[in-house]
Order: C-alpha cells, then sequence, then structure tokens
C-alpha cells in the first residue's frame, strides 16, 4: 500500500508559504530596527493586500479550469471608471446601485471571455490578451483619456474605504468575505467542484455529464464580477479613476495565484495558497520602501517569483512521477 | 419480465475505411458474468462504446429489460444504470478517491457537500471490496490496481445494474487478479450482471458462466462456459486453420545485428537481455503493460535507460534520439499508428518522406517530385490501397495507414525493424499482406523485432519469441517448440 | 467526406479536429487572396483620403512605424507554427534597448552597441527555449508570460524612469537612412522575407516546423530533432526581436523602460491574420508578409483620419479574435445544443424505421 500522505505532506506548499512571510517579516524587522511589526504598518499591508486577495481568489476560478485571464487589469479598470463617470454625474445615486452596476459590468465582460474561449475556441491566452486591449480602448472610449478626480466623488462614496467596523478597514472585511465565499463555493458546491474536474480531465468531464463549457463561462463570469467589484473599491480607494487604473495589475494577481500553489495547467489549487500568495506578494509590497528598494525592481521580483513558482511546480510533478516508479518492484 | 436484462441485436457501426461491427448480437441475463472474447480488432472494445452511449450504431437495437433504449451520449447509458471500468483510467489524477467515486452524484447536506458523508461511506465502500485504501488519498498517486477498485467503488455507488469490464486484468499482478476476481464474484452475488472483457482464458474460466466469442467484427456464438474445451474457443476466436492464416517461411539467418544486454530502466524494466539475427523474427510476447513499449522506446532513443549495453554490429551503441537511431539503421513503427506514426491531415508522400527528408532537400528546395515518386513506388511495393499520393493519411483504412508507415521507415536505410503491435485495428485482409511484407523483408536481410500481443500471431510468425512480463524477460522460447497457452502461462506465472 | 452523422460531441474528437483542420486548409487558400484583397483595398481607401499618401517621403515614413514590428512577424510565425507562442518579445524588445542604451551610454561604437543588442537577444530567445523544452509539463503560454514579465521588469531596474539617449552618430542611420530614396529597414524587411519564405517553405527545418505543429509526437518518432529545432525558433525570435529594437532605438532616439510597449499584440495579429494558425501547421509567409502591410497601414489610415490611438487598440484586439474564431464557426454550429437536439430526433427516427 503507498505511504499515505499525511496532514503535513499535504499542505506542505501552504506551509511553506506561510514560513516564507513569517521569515521576511521578522528579517525586515530585525534589519529596520523594528519597522515591520507596527500596528500601522500591519493595517496597510492588509489593507494594500485586500484588493489584491479578493482578484486573486476571482483569477484562481479561471485558471483552476485550465484556462487564463490577462484582462483582469483592464476589467477592474473599466467597471472603475464607468461607476466614477456614473457617480460623477449623479451624485445622489444609492452606493449599493453602484456595486451592483460594477458586479453586472464585470460579469458582462467575463461572459465575453468565456463565450470566446469556450464557444469559439480561442485559446484563453489570445482571447484575453485581445480583451485585455479592447476593454482598455472602452475605457478610453468613455473616459477620453481624463480623470475622475476625488471632488467629483461623493464624500460618503469615499468614505467606503476609510470607515472601520469592529476595529478593522472595511476593505479588509470585503477580502474577508471573498474569500470565504470562495472557500465555501470551491469546495462546498457542485458547480465549483466542476471548476476541479475540468481543468483535472476535460474529456472525463464530458463523459461524466459535467457542462465544461457553461463550467468554464461560469468560471469567466465569477471572475470578471468580483474584478469589477475590485475595480470600485480601487476607485474608492485611490480616489481617483484613471483611464490607466489597474493597468498591468494582472501581473500581480498572477504571481499570487501560481505562488499559492494553482497549476496554470488546471485542476489543482487552494484558497488558502492563493490567500498566502496574495499575502507574500503583499508582505513585499509593503517591505521594499521599508528596507529602501526602489519600486522599479517590483516588476521583476514578480516575474521573478512566476517563475520560480512555476519551475518548482514541474520539478515537484516529475518527482512524483520519479517516486512512483521507484516504488514499482521489479 | 425480459428474458435479458441486456440485449443487441444485429448492431452495425462503421468507421472510414472499416466495419468496426457487422450485425453483432449480444444478450445478458441479470446476475450472470458474461466473458466476451476474440482477438485484438474483432471489435470488442468498439461494441462496448456502444452499450456505454460513445458511439452510436448505424444499425440494430438495443433492448434493456425488453424495451429498446437509445443512447446518444454516455450520460444516457449511465442514467440506465450502465457503468463501465477501462483499461485506462477515467479518473480525475487530483481530486481525491471520496470525490472521484461521487463525482456523478454528490452526497449534499442542504446546499452543500457533505464531505464527511462521502468519506464514510467511500471508507464503507472500499472496506466491502477489501481495500485499504483511504479515501482522502488523491487518485492519481494510487497504483492501477487499486485506481481499478476505486471504479468499482464507483460503480457499485452508482447502482449500477450492468457493469462491463474491459481488460481489467491487463496490468494487474497474479495477487491483484485475485483480489479482482473475488470482488467480481462479489458484484455477481449482489446481482450486478457483468460483462467481462478479456484475453485471459484463464479469466473466463475463473468468472464467466457464459462467453460470446467476436472475430472479424462479426458475432460467432454464444457458449456456456462450463464443460467447454479451449481448443473450441480457440478455434472460434481464430476461426480457421493457424498454418492458413500466417504465412511463415523458413528463412535463412545470418549473423547477431542487434545485441541487449542487461538493459534496465527504474521502475520501467530490469535486466533485459537478447539478440535478433539478420532475417530473424524475434517475437515479443506479453500481457499489456509488460513494458515492451518501453523497452523498445528506450533502445530506440525515445527514452533513456539506466544500465545495460546495446551492440549494433558488434559497435556499442547509446541512441540519446530516434535520429541517432536511424542513422544507425534501427527503425521503429510506433504501437499508435495515429498519434506516434502518422501525421493524419498530411498527404501520404509527405508522411512517407518526414524520417528522410535529407534525401529530397538541395539547395533548390525540397524536391516534390522525388517525393511523391518514391510514394508511388512503395505504394506500389506494399499494395497501399490508395487513389494517389495526394491522399491524406487520415483517408485511409487501417491496414493502409500501417502500409504508409512502413514506407516511411523503409524509405530510410535500416538494418533492424522494430514493429510494435503492427496488425492492431487492421482488417483480416491487410492482416494477411502485412505478414507477407514481414515476410519479404526478413528475407531481404532485416532483423525483425514483432511486439504483439496478439497470442497466435505471435507465436505463428516468429522465429523465436522472447516473453516479458512485469518488466523482465526471463524466457525466449523457439517458437515451433510451443503453444500460444504456454506462452500464456509463462507470462502469467512470471507475475507471482 | 469524413462525416460521421452520429458525431456529436462524444465521438472520435480525432475527427473533429482533423475535419477543423481540413477547413483550416480550405480557408487559408481564399484567406491569402482575402489579405491581399484587404491590402489593395486599405491603400486604395489611404490614397483617397490622404492626397500625400503616395508621395515617397510619406510612405517611407509610414513604412518605419510598423517595420519594426513586422521584423519580428516572421520568427514568430516560426513559433505558430509550431504550435506555440511567445508574448515576451515586446519586453525582449525593451530589454535589448536598453542594454543596447546603456553601452552607448559608456561610449560604446554602433559595432558593439548593436552586437551586444543582438547577442542578449539571442540568450534571451534561447532562455525562453531553454525553459519550454527542459519543463515539458509547463506551456509556452505561461513560461513567456512569466519571462515578459521577468525581462521588462529587468529593464526597469536598469532604467527606471530615465532615457538613454547619447547613441553613436550612426544609429540615427537606421530607421532614417536610405539608400537610393527606400527606407534601410524596408530593405531589411524585404531580406527578411525572401530569407524566411526560403527557409519555412525550401528546407527540411520548414517542412519540420509543419510537422511538428500538426503532430509533434509523431515528428519525434520520425527523428526529428523536436527539442533542438524549438530552442532555434525561440532564439532567432529573441534575436530578431533585438534588431527590431534597434530600429525603434534608432527611429525614438532614445531608448526607456516603457517602450515597445503593448507590441505583442500587434506582432500577433500580423502573424494571425496572416493566416498562421494558433494550433500550428498551417500558414504561410505570402499571407503574414502583406497581413504586416494590412496591420500597419490599417493603423495609418485610422490615425489619417484621427481615430484615436485606443479605439485603434480595440479594433486590432479583434483583429487577434476573429481569424481564430472563424473556422471555428463550424464548430460552434454543431456544438449548439438546439441543433444537437434537432440531430438527435432525426437520428431516433431513422432507426425506428431501420
Amino acid at each position: 500500500m503507498n505511504g499515505k500522505r499525511n496532514l503535513f505532506s499535504r499542505n506542505i506548499r501552504e506551509i511553506v508559504l506561510a514560513l516564507m512571510i513569517v521569515i521576511i517579516a521578522v528579517a525586515v524587522q530585525f534589519r529596520t530596527g523594528g519597522l515591520f511589526f507596527t500596528g500601522s504598518n500591519i493595517f496597510d499591508l492588509l489593507r494594500e493586500a485586500s484588493i489584491l486577495i479578493m482578484v486573486s481568489m476571482g483569477l484562481m476560478m479561471v485558471i483552476l479550469t485550465g484556462n487564463i485571464d490577462l484582462s483582469i487589469g483592464s476589467t477592474m479598470g473599466l467597471c472603475g471608471m464607468l461607476c466614477a463617470l456614473t457617480l460623477k454625474n449623479n451624485q445622489d445615486i444609492p452606493l449599493i446601485l453602484l456595486f451592483l452596476m460594477a458586479a453586472v459590468i464585470g460579469a458582462l465582460c467575463g461572459f465575453l471571455n468565456g463565450f470566446i474561449v469556450a464557444r469559439l475556441h480561442v485559446y484563453a491566452l489570445i482571447a484575453t490578451l485581445a480583451t485585455k486591449y479592447i476593454f482598455r480602448g472602452i475605457i478610453y472610449l468613455f473616459s477620453g483619456g481624463a480623470w475622475v478626480a476625488q471632488a467629483e466623488m461623493t464624500p460618503e462614496f469615499i468614505s467606503i474605504t476609510t470607515t472601520s467596523f469592529l476595529g478593522i478597514n472595511s476593505l479588509i472585511w470585503f477580502a474577508i468575505g471573498i474569500t470565504g465565499m470562495s472557500f465555501v463555493y470551491l469546495n462546498y458546491t457542485r458547480s465549483g467542484r466542476h471548476l476541479f474536474a475540468v481543468g483535472n480531465s476535460q474529456s472525463a468531464a464530458e463523459v461524466t455529464g459535467i457542462k465544461v463549457r457553461l463550467t468554464q463561462i461560469r468560471s469567466f463570469v465569477i471572475c470578471g464580477v468580483i474584478a469589477g467589484l475590485a475595480g470600485l473599491l480601487w476607485v474608492c480607494k485611490y480616489g481617483n479613476a484613471q483611464s490607466e487604473s489597474c493597468d498591468g495589475y494582472e501581473i500581480s494577481v498572477i504571481a499570487s495565484v501560481v505562488a499559492g500553489g494553482c497549476s496554470i495547467a488546471g485542476g489543482e489549487g487552494s484558497v488558502a495558497g492563493v490567500l498566502l500568495g496574495a499575502l507574500l506578494m503583499g508582505t513585499l509590497n509593503n517591505i521594499l520602501p521599508l528596507i529602501r528598494v526602489s519600486t522599479y525592481w517590483q516588476q521583476a521580483i514578480k516575474g521573478f517569483i512566476i517563475l520560480i513558482s512555476i519551475v518548482i511546480n514541474a520539478y515537484m510533478q516529475k518527482r512524483v512521477k520519479k517516486q512512483e516508479l521507484k516504488r514499482r518492484e521489479l | 419480465m425480459a428474458e435479458y436484462i441486456l440485449e443487441l441485436k444485429d448492431i452495425v457501426k462503421r468507421f472510414p475505411g472499416v466495419t468496426a461491427l457487422n450485425h453483432v448480437q449480444f444478450q445478458l441475463k441479470k446476475g450472470e458474468i458474461h466473458a466476451l472474447m476474440g482477438e485484438n480488432g474483432a471489435g470488442k472494445s468498439t461494441f462496448i462504446k456502444i452499450i456505454t452511449g460513445v458511439h452510436i450504431p448505424e444499425e440494430g437495437h438495443i433492448f434493456l429489460n425488453g424495451e429498446e433504449v437509445f443512447f446518444s451520449n454516455p450520460l444516457d447509458a449511465s442514467a440506465k444504470s450502465i457503468a463501465a471500468i477501462y483499461q485506462h483510467s477515467t479518473a480525475y489524477p487530483h481530486l481525491t478517491v471520496a470525490e472521484n467515486i461521487f463525482i456523478s452524484h454528490y452526497e449534499k447536506k442542504g446546499m452543500f457537500l457533505n464531505w464527511p458523508a462521502m468519506y464514510e461511506k467511500a471508507e464503507e465502500l472500499l472496506r466491502d471490496l477489501g481495500s485499504e485504501i483511504d479515501p482522502r488519498e488523491e487518485i492519481g498517486s494510487l497504483t492501477v490496481a487499486e485506481q481499478q477498485v476505486v471504479e468499482i467503488a464507483k460503480a457499485i455507488s452508482a447502482n449500477a445494474e450492468i457493469l462491463i469490464m474491459d481488460e481489467p486484468t491487463a496490468a494487474l499482478s497474479e495477487r491483484e487478479c485475485e483480489q479482482l476476481y473475488r470482488i467480481t464474484n462479489q458484484l455477481k452475488e449482489k446481482g450486478t450482471s457483468i460483462i467481462f472483457i478479456s484475453h485471459r482464458i484463464e479469466d473466463m474460466y475463473r468468472l464467466a458462466s457464459r462467453v460470446t466469442v467476436f472475430r472479424d467484427s462479426r458475432y460467432i456464438a454464444t457458449y456456456d462456459v462450463e464443460g467447454l474445451k479451449k481448443d473450441k474457443l480457440i478455434s472460434a476466436m481464430v476461426g480457421r486453420e493457424i498454418a492458413d492464416l500466417y504465412p511463415k517461411r523458413e528463412i535463412e539467418q545470418g549473423d547477431v545485428v542487434l545485441k541487449v544486454e542487461g538493459l534496465s530502466r527504474q521502475g520501467v524494466f530490469k535486466d533485459i537481455s537478447f539478440e535478433v539475427h539478420q532475417g530473424e523474427v524475434l517475437g515479443f510476447a506479453g500481457l499489456v503493460g509488460a513494458g515492451r513499449t518501453e523497452l523498445f522506446e528506450s533502445i530506440y532513443g525515445i527514452e533513456s535507460f539506466d544500465s545495460g549495453k546495446i551492440c549494433l554490429n558488434g559497435r556499442e551503441v547509446r541512441f540519446r534520439h530516434p535520429e541517432e537511431a536511424i542513422e544507425a539503421g534501427v527503425g521503429y513503427l510506433p504501437e499508435d499508428r495515429q498519434r506516434h506514426g502518422l501525421v493524419l491531415s498530411w498527404e501520404i508522400f509527405k508522411n512517407v518522406t518526414l524520417s528522410t527528408l535529407g534525401k529530397y532537400t538541395s539547395l533548390k528546395g525540397i524536391d516534390s517530385r522525388k517525393e511523391k515518386e518514391a510514394a508511388r513506388k512503395s505504394s506500389e511495393d506494399l499494395s497501399t490501397k490508395i487513389q494517389s499520393v495526394y491522399d491524406t493519411a487520415d483517408s485511409l483504412s487501417g491496414g493502409n495507414q500501417q502500409k504508409v508507415v512502413v514506407s516511411k521507415l523503409l524509405d530510410a536505410d535500416l538494418k533492424v525493424l522494430i514493429l510494435d503491435e503492427p496488425t492492431k485495428g487492421v482488417d483480416v485482409g491487410a492482416k494477411a499482406q502485412i505478414y507477407e511484407i514481414i515476410m519479404d523483408l526478413a528475407e531481404k536481410g532485416y532483423a525483425i523485432v514483432l511486439i504483439s500481443s496478439e497470442m497466435p500471431e505471435v507465436v505463428s510468425m516468429s522465429d523465436r519469441i522472447a516473453i516479458m512480463a512485469n518488466g523482465r524477460l526471463p524466457k525466449i522460447v523457439d517458437a515451433k517448440s510451443t503453444t500460444q497457452e504456454e506462452i500464456l502461462e509463462i507470462a502469467l506465472n512470471l507475475n507471482k | 467526406m469524413m462525416k460521421h452523422v452520429n458525431t456529436e460531441n462524444q465521438a472520435d474528437s480525432r475527427v473533429i479536429a482533423v475535419d477543423r483542420e481540413r477547413s483550416l486548409k480550405k480557408l487559408l487558400f481564399r484567406w491569402e487572396f482575402t489579405i491581399i484583397f484587404l491590402f489593395v483595398v486599405i491603400n486604395i481607401i489611404n490614397a483617397m483620403m490622404s492626397k500625400n499618401y503616395l508621395n515617397l517621403t510619406n510612405l517611407s515614413n509610414t513604412l518605419k512605424m510598423f517595420l519594426d514590428k513586422g521584423i519580428i512577424a516572421f520568427p514568430m510565425m516560426m513559433v505558430l507554427l509550431l504550435g506555440e507562442i511567445d508574448i515576451s518579445v515586446a519586453s525582449q524588445i525593451a530589454l535589448t534597448g536598453t542594454v543596447m542604451g546603456w553601452c552607448a551610454s559608456k561610449g560604446a561604437n554602433i559595432f558593439v552597441v548593436v552586437t551586444v543588442g543582438i547577442a542578449l537577444g539571442a540568450l534571451l530567445g534561447w532562455f525562453n527555449g531553454f525553459l519550454i523544452t527542459k519543463f515539458t509539463e509547463l506551456s509556452s503560454t505561461i513560461i513567456t508570460l512569466a519571462t515578459e514579465i521577468l525581462y521588462r521588469g529587468l529593464a526597469w531596474m536598469i532604467l527606471e524612469n530615465n532615457a538613454y539617449t547619447a547613441w553613436p552618430e550612426a544609429m540615427h542611420q537606421f530607421s532614417w537612412g536610405s539608400i537610393g530614396g527606400i527606407p534601410i529597414i524596408l530593405f531589411v524587411f524585404i531580406t527578411e522575407i525572401l530569407l524566411f519564405a526560403y527557409v519555412v517553405h525550401f528546407t527540411k527545418f520548414g517542412r519540420s516546423l509543419y510537422a511538428m505543429g500538426r503532430n509533434e509526437k509523431a515528428s519525434l518518432y520520425s527523428g526529428l530533432r523536436t527539442a533542438r529545432i524549438k530552442r532555434i525558433v525561440y532564439m532567432v525570435t529573441g534575436i530578431f526581436s533585438a534588431l527590431a529594437s534597434v530600429f525603434l532605438c534608432s527611429k525614438l532616439g532614445s531608448s526607456r523602460a516603457n517602450m515597445a510597449m503593448n507590441y505583442e499584440m500587434d506582432v500577433i495579429a500580423m502573424v494571425i491574420l496572416g493566416g498562421v494558425s494558433v494550433s500550428g501547421g498551417v500558414g504561410n509567409v505570402v499571407g503574414v508578409a502583406f497581413s504586416v502591410f494590412v496591420i500597419g497601414l490599417l493603423r495609418y489610415g485610422l490615425g489619417l483620419i484621427n481615430v484615436s490611438s485606443e479605439i485603434i487598440m480595440i479594433i486590432i484586439g479583434t483583429l487577434l479574435i476573429v481569424p481564430i474564431a472563424i473556422p471555428n464557426l463550424k464548430r460552434f454550429r454543431a456544438e449548439s445544443d438546439f441543433l444537437t437536439m434537432l440531430k438527435r430526433k432525426q437520428h431516433r427516427g431513422q432507426t425506428q424505421e431501420g
């Protein structure tokens, strides 16, 4: 009988990630003479990471099915801008309607992506590369290249991301909410499990009666909705909506998801892993200024992390195969 | 109440260039284990796919408990409580055992999935089957035999009334086979009706009460297993005098061309030694999963090996890539001709020259005329049935496709030909032609390795037979002094 | 010819795939004509819109705008023929441009600058190829996505928000010089067309690309050096990206970390619109050559009528999707649930009579 994989070995990636975060935090704490573990710094870190955590959960849905979504940055920007413009021109609009609007626009973007990938059979990389530019172009269509400034938005809107509930900033609550919902969805609902099934083996899924195309479209729509909401929160947090907002954000999100253990081929991944991956990215973003590393180093670091993560994933797969062969007694 | 739980009448299934099933029939009684036997290419796999709804027959009727049914997709079949277990896994490798079992019928608590209940039930099912598999394990990390047990548990969990088992013993050790027999009988006791497909006559005697034989896409007969003599069964499966079918010639053999000593690859094969002479046909017999293809892929340069020696015409060689093998004179006819042997959408002449493009290229470019000429001549020599060299490979029948791959091999200057299941999926007429081709090649001085899972074929066409089992090659016998059954026994016994 | 009455979704998916390749091939034949037709049409429209269009100076200026992307289109074609992708080309341009600029700022002469650039491009391309062939579990999608981020990230690290503007005199000539009135870049481009046309359509290497794109495993078993060929193709892509960078730096007179932003979109669009299939094994140089001009002149023409660059982004983005989606429309219709239902009823009717 095979060796049973106990709780430790099954969750080794999450443990390593958590350890990495702790090590970095402690190292920086010493290096900077205590700048890291201050209340305000930790809260800052969590606030900053909140949006990343949310969008990472969304992207995870798409990656689980074996696809990718390069357009999330543009979706965020589009929803943010459209809502900001609406707010600017209708200052008395109920906020809940804005959120609804962001979700709907995000869903539409996601649906377009899903349709192109699942029904028109265009590879996700190319499809979302194209929609990344298309959505960004649409932003400019509406904004004419201009910003929506803080003064043009209502104070009660701006205050959404500055209010706290039970002493914890609302952004963090949003992140907790999305993470929790993702956890329940992916582990306790049929359609959530179907994401894993489709990512594991499309052919087996078809034979079992799982609607592969629908599952794929659903993953893109969920990702779009979350991206839309995140885009709105982004506008709120930074107090403006620029035409270039969130351009390139997908880099950070992909880094979080991949570092968090999601296999880019699909079928593997965990909410805990992605959460830790996003926290790792958030920690890195936080400490770079603390240890006086230029922010211009960020992209290279993210690229490096993505590369290392996927190479490690590939090595581990190879090792598993080798071990299986070793076990075979001849 | 209908006499049969499942009945198929007059089933016809056609694919381009070949009729896979020619008016076959089948009757399954409730609660019986019914064996389905026949050689490779007899139509068993296609037949199973009809029952499970993967293929739709051009003609014929299917009756469940007396009522006619139509399956337009696998879901229809599984809705009618028909389940199947195949040789290759249809599992989700990264999902747990429990999830694989319950994938189409999750246990729920209200809106949410009830994992504790599923783990508990999975555990129960597996213990009932005598297995110690942990339902929380990722199924991808289990052995083939264990994955099979999970598939069976899945079928039970789905309340399958009809269970089809397609060559389940192919890759199992003796001990694992016994476990499978026990489980299968257990299912029978519970009232499941089982169709059991196997090559192994022993399986049939151990499990089945009746056996149906297919041959050449046709229904031959159904017998009661009790009292059935082996010869009767074999002659039903083979049909003619073996001598007629296999045009073996006595060919003078020359020196040793290929010599392998102590070849090993961790976890795949161990300590393999053999030699092949000029003009000889060395058969490689064994059950599926014995490691023959893997062995020759290592020799040919697709994979590497860990230790041992290969000598070609006395000189030690090690091929790091098929290009080196072909250069040195070793050619390989892949087992899966559609995936590894041909570019299906390409014309024949392009396929034929794929290994030897250097011959046709000059500064002026690739000489198309020369290519087409070579392809034309080759198809004449091999009697490949084509309309022109412009035909695309996917428009040919299995036998003719195989001839195109042979043409490709022969376009190079080779000394050794490794033929991996050359007549798999080929109709009888083309099979005979391929045997003649093999004999012609042996006469011309090629050293030929014939890998085959078809016992009659390997016994009749080889000069000597190497028997592999579980990654080892313990015995090489003289073809003239052995029988199919003896080889089978050796191949099976070695699994202990 | 190969239609199964009862194909639907479960039966031999191989048959469907082959069918799709078939219709792709047929489409391609018509495709080249379509592209050439588009090429002619766009030129006519542009000429109508701007009286100075056919002016030689204007034309050569126009060409300079997009031929640097065109330079990368042919190596990219080879990548797609293999059935792979490379989205890191824009980042390769940025990184090689940055390093070249650094060399120039240290006083190196033009030969050193260009050689360093090209050598670096070869290295970056080789690295892609190395990763792709070493880690066969990883797709070229994710690997070139990672290197795309990493390479440009390195450019940001080196240059931050500055620009290198001190180039040797000769640098200016690349994009702004001409021989007999014809821009140097056009010479380079035409030479490239001839070179790639020969390699892709007249050599064993070229035939191997098509074979690998259609069936990589069969190519391997037939003795083709699949890993080596992949590495070569990616390295060539790197070399030509560096070459494009030379022309871009020359045109702009500077190099920045954010140069060649979004270039990969245009390059891939040029190749796809040129009739090269993303699944590999289909396409030819003629189509790509004309497609380079179609996209380049389309951009120019839209600029003439003052279409904003963002709307142009939308249009080119759509051009990425449409050529891929069109051959799939047949499958789209086949998979439409409504039609499937009708077919099923048809089959049921048939069997009952039979």
